[in-house]
């Protein structure tokens, strides 16, 4: 039987180089007199069409007594506007058989619209209204208020190590408001008041503030001429937008501590400084941490989780933000294991990083997975509108949706041990372990 | 190579208007634009074909991108783990850790250095990555399907972890939830009811994974689903090469199961969670809609309006955006040849709990009480085009489509004709759906939260109680420890000296009692059992007639047993043999379980409608032939010392059957004897009352009864 035949590991076949596959995503992008940056991606296989605002506001422009808006506006931003009446915002979107949704995180909101493609100018209009002039009514604002209550309680408060994030955050940043996560503080929201709600909408929510990207079954032309007819007329915005200057200072001593929580498993959490994403720095610590948690055969996972079998999950991924961020190591210990011991051999690992290069093979590995995920990424048409806005807004450089791959595959073996000593160092890092309420009281 | 069906397909992407205005006309901001011309939607061509060993082959061509995935999946019956329960869940894993020549770190290595990813399921496998590493991809692939090795030390190492992963479940709300609902509505004696616990992951051996995959894996109850940058010669090429000589089984076993009822009134079931600061509120029945049956699309029609994906569902419009209760709310509704359910559900904070109920309630039984409002239902069904149009953004859209033609037996045309069949959906259709399959007065009410809610939802019960559960979806049973000193084979002795002495029902040599059951419409079946005791002549005969003429016999003897119901004669099984004749040949079984091998544990006291019950636990046996023969929980009532009733679980004709036996009305018709007068017992959904007429203490026997000639 020929399947019998195939079980031997052919090293040099596998290792042998193979040429890189890419997909390539052409798009065409302009501004208008109002600042508004419009990006059009044209693609005819399935008829239907995202249309996408990403608002360059999240939760770091945030004053710090009133943190929780932007993530509030994602709410509010859905209750209407002049011409269309409260609730009737997402009766248009699935009257017309589309979807819509918004997030928020540290950088940016972004809201979306999924349609059939010959329903491209009712999104056009939904989200030049939003623009233009929302509603912020009272009515609303506490309706939105107790959901996004709900909304912490469901996401945090009542979820599994909800608060872990949060927690971390808080005890990685002093001075910066990554201090701080989008979800906000419940007691800024209600204190909020009605002037502060405006002000906040109209420094933020400015054409010179947003990227419209729009991606799927359109004809270029016609698109262009709808994007003006929506949105030319909206005022620039005239307040000045706030972005924080706070630089965080480097630490020169760990920092531990412990959270008591309802969760029985234990979870260490380590949380080193990194340089901002797109600089060449996050890239190799990005690579690193490839290295650490990359699939099953990565390092943190073949020691920690198969071979001593401490752990229930163990990796370290980048969070990358545009401002400085923290790259996460983190372990949900087996039962009855110490999380001291878990924590040891996590820094075993870092410390072979630090000490020894990856292999050829490891690199050739990194290599393979990063263009798979290249490649296989951008399938959706909203997928590849708000990677688009991603980096018009973060870099002021669309294409890179094409070429960051170049600055991932240009990361050497040395790079990554530079990094690995550079920001792998345990006076800068934030340690957490999150322990089982009872074990408080012994 | 044959190929069965090929259809390219195209529809018109149609909603509500399709007037088409000009581009360029003055904004005009207060009305919304009208759409354009509907574009068409195209359905997006699969091909299926059958290599000559009946691995069947659906691929999908699609080269947007230079990646392909294969998944292999497997069709059967659904699986009934008992003890075992959780196998099934590490098997992808263990499938995946190790082969013949391969250990798990090198499998893993090869795999991730493709930036492929290969993973196994009980259901199947499935690997994908870029195109230009197919060969090895396959190669991969098929060591894993063709040598698992199944290694001991993964073994322990699952186990490890899913014993960790079950301890962090105990605290997840969700996760509670999950299992509550699904052991409510399905019941622990059926696959997608039963439970892991850590004493059933701690049963499994290697052999259960070898025996699983043996059984199971083999190419004519498979389909190999291929999407993405590949033609289908192609495809049928690579299939034929590295499939092409696995061999077919003619021996995988099918199965029914009992459809388990939905509760005779709402029930509140409780899951208590210290320090919850929200209750996960799961309202949900079974429902049996097979796919592709005459009310599907209406159906989900109705539950989209109910509260399906759409934010103007009415439990989102509600709940979240009038009462601000919750995040979400909704509602989904399962198809499934074998039983499906409807669960509709929101998170909310503790203090409106009821209030939430309340809405649903109101919600749910409105679906069945009016038509729905032409907005909503107009709405709903542009949502769902615009979903199904959605949907085929993804190529694997068009391989599940092909799939589930085959799987569940659809028109070929299915699909195509879809958003016909949805547009043809009538208010009326929708409305008699919801009266056909929903069920606003049998449904399990079920709540994971704080545990100072739930005296609030008692006016939700039917039944004026709510009753709790554990993690792991058993009844939270009030036990407390028997008193010191008590032993279970006191308890029993107590039982059987209430009943007449010990020593005095040892020398019964025989008994005869008559009687009848009921079997409504006024009809009865005439009731006689005849045991003796007597050495060597042991034998015990149970009948069931209706004028004379016997309907159901069963007979027990030491050399065998059989029964019949109007038919041929079934030979009992030697597990059946086991339990029934220690139960029935000997007037003091209970006393001499020890002596027939069978284990008795006196689990304490439990408290249950104001008395208070001795629980012992029988059970029998641990080995491989007799797994589970016997498995029986004896109440005897504190006061009385009497065995009240016995809960036990034993295998019906489709599956595992929960069984409980009632003894009541105990009396001494001048024999010195007492006897109950009724027994009722409960099997899954049917209720038999026998009761009792007459009883004859050592009568005249004849062994003739006993033949099992």
């Amino acid at each position: 039987m020929k399947y019998l035949l195939c079980s031997t590991f052919v090293w040099s076949i596998l290792l042998s180089a193979y040429g890189q596959s890419t997909t390539n995503i052409d798009f065409t992008e302009f501004d208008l007199k109002n600042g508004l940056h419009v990006i059009l991606h044209e693609d005819h296989s399935t008829p239907i069409v995202a249309v996408t605002v990403m608002y360059h506001v999240g939760s770091k422009n945030e004053s710090p007594n009133r943190t929780g808006m932007a993530h509030f506006f994602e709410h509010l931003l859905f209750e209407g506007s002049e011409n269309i009446e409260r609730g009737e915002f997402d009766h248009y979107v699935e009257n017309a058989g589309g979807v819509l949704n918004a997030n928020t995180s540290q950088d940016r909101t972004f809201y979306y619209e999924l349609l059939p493609s010959n329903q491209l100018e009712l999104g056009l209009w939904l989200e030049s209204e939003r623009m233009l002039h929302a509603k912020i009514q009272q009515i609303g604002i506490d309706t939105q208020n107790e959901v996004v209550k709900e909304e912490k309680r469901q996401r945090v408060d009542n979820a599994p190590y909800g608060s872990m994030i949060a927690e971390t955050m808080d005890a990685c940043y002093d001075v910066h408001p990554y201090q701080w996560t989008p979800i906000g503080s419940m007691e800024h929201l209600d204190a909020s008041t009605h002037a502060d709600f405006m002000d906040f909408y109209e420094t933020f929510y400015v054409p010179n503030n947003a990227t419209l990207s729009i991606a799927g079954d359109m004809d270029l032309e016609s698109a262009k001429q709808l994007v003006k007819k929506y949105f030319q007329d909206i005022p620039k915005g005239t307040k000045t937008i706030p972005r924080p200057t706070e630089v965080e200072p480097k630490r020169s001593e760990e920092r531990r501590s412990i959270v008591y929580g309802k969760d029985r498993l234990p979870v260490v959490i380590q949380a080193y400084p990194i340089p901002a994403q797109g600089t060449p720095d996050y890239y190799a610590v990005d690579m690193l941490n490839q290295v650490l948690s990359g699939g099953a055969s990565s390092r943190l996972n073949k020691s920690i989780v198969d071979e001593k079998q401490l752990a229930l999950y163990c990796g370290a991924f980048s969070f990358g933000l545009e401002d400085p961020g923290v790259t996460f190591a983190f372990a949900m210990v087996n039962m009855g294991v110490e999380p001291s011991e878990v924590e040891n051999a996590m820094n075993e690992e870092f410390e072979k990083m630090k000490t020894q290069l990856i292999t050829d093979r490891e690199l050739q590995k990194l290599k393979n997975q990063i263009e798979t995920q290249f490649v296989s990424g951008n399938s959706t048409m909203a997928g590849i509108a708000e990677e688009l806005a991603n980096y018009h807004t973060y870099f002021g450089d669309a294409n890179l949706i094409n070429t960051e791959i170049d600055r991932y595959l240009a990361i050497t073996p040395d790079d990554i041990q530079r990094v690995a000593k550079k920001y792998y160092d345990e006076n800068t890092r934030a340690t957490l372990y999150f322990l089982y309420q009872e074990a408080e009281e012994k | 190579m044959k190929i069965f069906h090929n259809i390219p397909l195209a529809i018109l992407f149609a909603t509500v208007s399709l007037s088409h205005t000009g581009f360029y006309s003055q904004v005009d901001r207060s009305q919304a634009p009208e759409p354009g011309p509907a574009p068409l939607i195209e359905l997006g061509e699969s091909k299926l074909l059958t290599l000559d060993n009946g691995l069947k082959l659906i691929v999908v061509e699609n080269h947007k991108q230079p990646k392909i995935s294969w998944t292999l999946s497997f069709e059967y019956a659904p699986i009934f783990e008992g003890n075992k329960a959780g196998m099934l869940d590490l098997f992808g894993e263990m499938m995946r850790s190790g082969t013949k020549n391969t250990s798990k770190a090198e499998l893993d290595e090869a795999i991730d250095f493709l930036g492929a990813s290969i993973s196994a399921s009980p259901k199947g496998i499935r690997g994908s990555g870029l195109t230009k590493h197919t060969n090895e991809i396959l190669t991969l692939m098929s060591e894993i399907l063709f040598e698992p090795s199944f290694p001991e030390n993964e073994l322990e190492r699952l186990r490890t972890q899913a014993l960790s992963g079950l301890v962090a479940a105990e605290s997840s709300p969700s996760d509670i939830s999950d299992v509550l609902t699904r052991s409510l509505n399905y019941g622990d004696i059926h696959p997608y009811g039963e439970v892991t616990t850590p004493e059933s992951i701690n049963t499994l051996a290697r052999e259960d994974f070898v025996d699983f995959h043996n059984t199971y894996f083999h190419p004519n109850i498979a389909t190999l689903v291929v999407v993405g940058d590949i033609d289908a010669n192609t495809a049928y090429g690579k299939a034929k090469s590295f499939f092409g000589e696995w061999k077919r089984s003619d021996n995988i076993p099918y199965k029914r199961w009992n459809t388990p009822s939905r509760p005779k009134g709402n029930r509140v079931c409780f899951s208590p969670v210290d320090g919850a600061v929200q209750s996960v509120l799961k309202l949900t029945h079974t429902v049996m809609i097979p796919p592709g049956s005459k009310d599907a699309i209406a159906v989900s029609v109705m539950n989209s309006i109910l509260g399906g994906g759409a934010f103007s569902g009415r439990l989102m419009q509600n709940l979240r955006e009038d009462k601000a209760f919750t995040y979400g709310a909704r509602s989904n509704i399962s198809t499934d040849p074998l039983l499906g359910s409807f669960t509709a559900y929101a998170d909310v904070r503790n203090e409106v709990t009821d209030s939430a109920v309340v809405e649903f309630l109101y919600e749910i039984r409105r679906m069945t009480s009016e038509p729905v409002d032409s907005a909503s239902f107009a709405v709903t069904k542009n949502y769902m085009t615009g979903s199904f149009a959605r949907s085929l953004e993804n190529p694997n859209t068009a391989a599940r489509f092909a799939l589930n033609i085959q799987r569940y037996n659809l028109p070929s045309d299915y699909y195509l004709t879809y958003l016909e069949k949805l547009n043809a959906v009538t208010i009326e259709d929708v409305q008699r759906v919801a009266k056909n399959h929903l069920h606003p007065d049998q449904l399990h009410i079920t709540c994971v939260g704080n545990k100072s809610v739930a005296e609030s939802l008692t006016k939700f019960a039917t039944s004026g109680t709510v009753a709790f559960f554990d993690a792991y979806g058993k009844p939270l049973i009030e036990r407390s420890e028997a008193e010191d000193g008590v032993t279970a084979e006191m308890i029993i002795k107590g039982h059987y000296e209430a009943l007449g002495g010990v020593k005095a029902i040892s020398k019964l040599s025989g008994l005869r009692r008559t009687g009848s059951m009921e079997m409504g419409g006024g009809m009865n079946l005439s009731f006689t059992h005849t045991v003796s005791y007597k050495k060597n002549k042991r034998g015990a005969r149970t009948s069931f007639a209706m004028s004379d003429q016997e309907v159901i016999t069963n007979v027990v003897t030491d050399n065998g047993g059989y029964s019949s119901q109007m038919g041929p004669r079934i030979v009992t099984t030697d597990n059946e043999l086991l339990s029934a004749q220690w139960e029935e040949l000997d007037p003091l079984f209970l006393l001499h379980a020890g002596e027939n091998g069978i284990n008795s544990e006196l689990l304490g006291v439990e408290e249950m409608n104001g008395s208070k019950y001795h629980v012992i636990h029988f059970t029998c046996c641990d080995d491989q032939e007799r797994n589970d023969a016997i498995n029986m929980r004896c109440y005897f009532d504190l006061s009385s010392k009497i065995l009240s009733f016995t809960k036990s679980v034993t295998e019906g004709d489709d599956g595992p059957m929960s069984v409980t036996t009632k003894f009541n009305k105990y009396i001494d018709l001048g024999e010195g004897f007492k006897f109950p007068m009724e027994i009722v017992t409960v099997a899954g959904t049917q209720t038999m009352a026998v009761r009792i007429g007459s009883v004859s203490v050592n009568p005249e026997i004849d062994q003739a009864l006993f033949n099992l000639d």
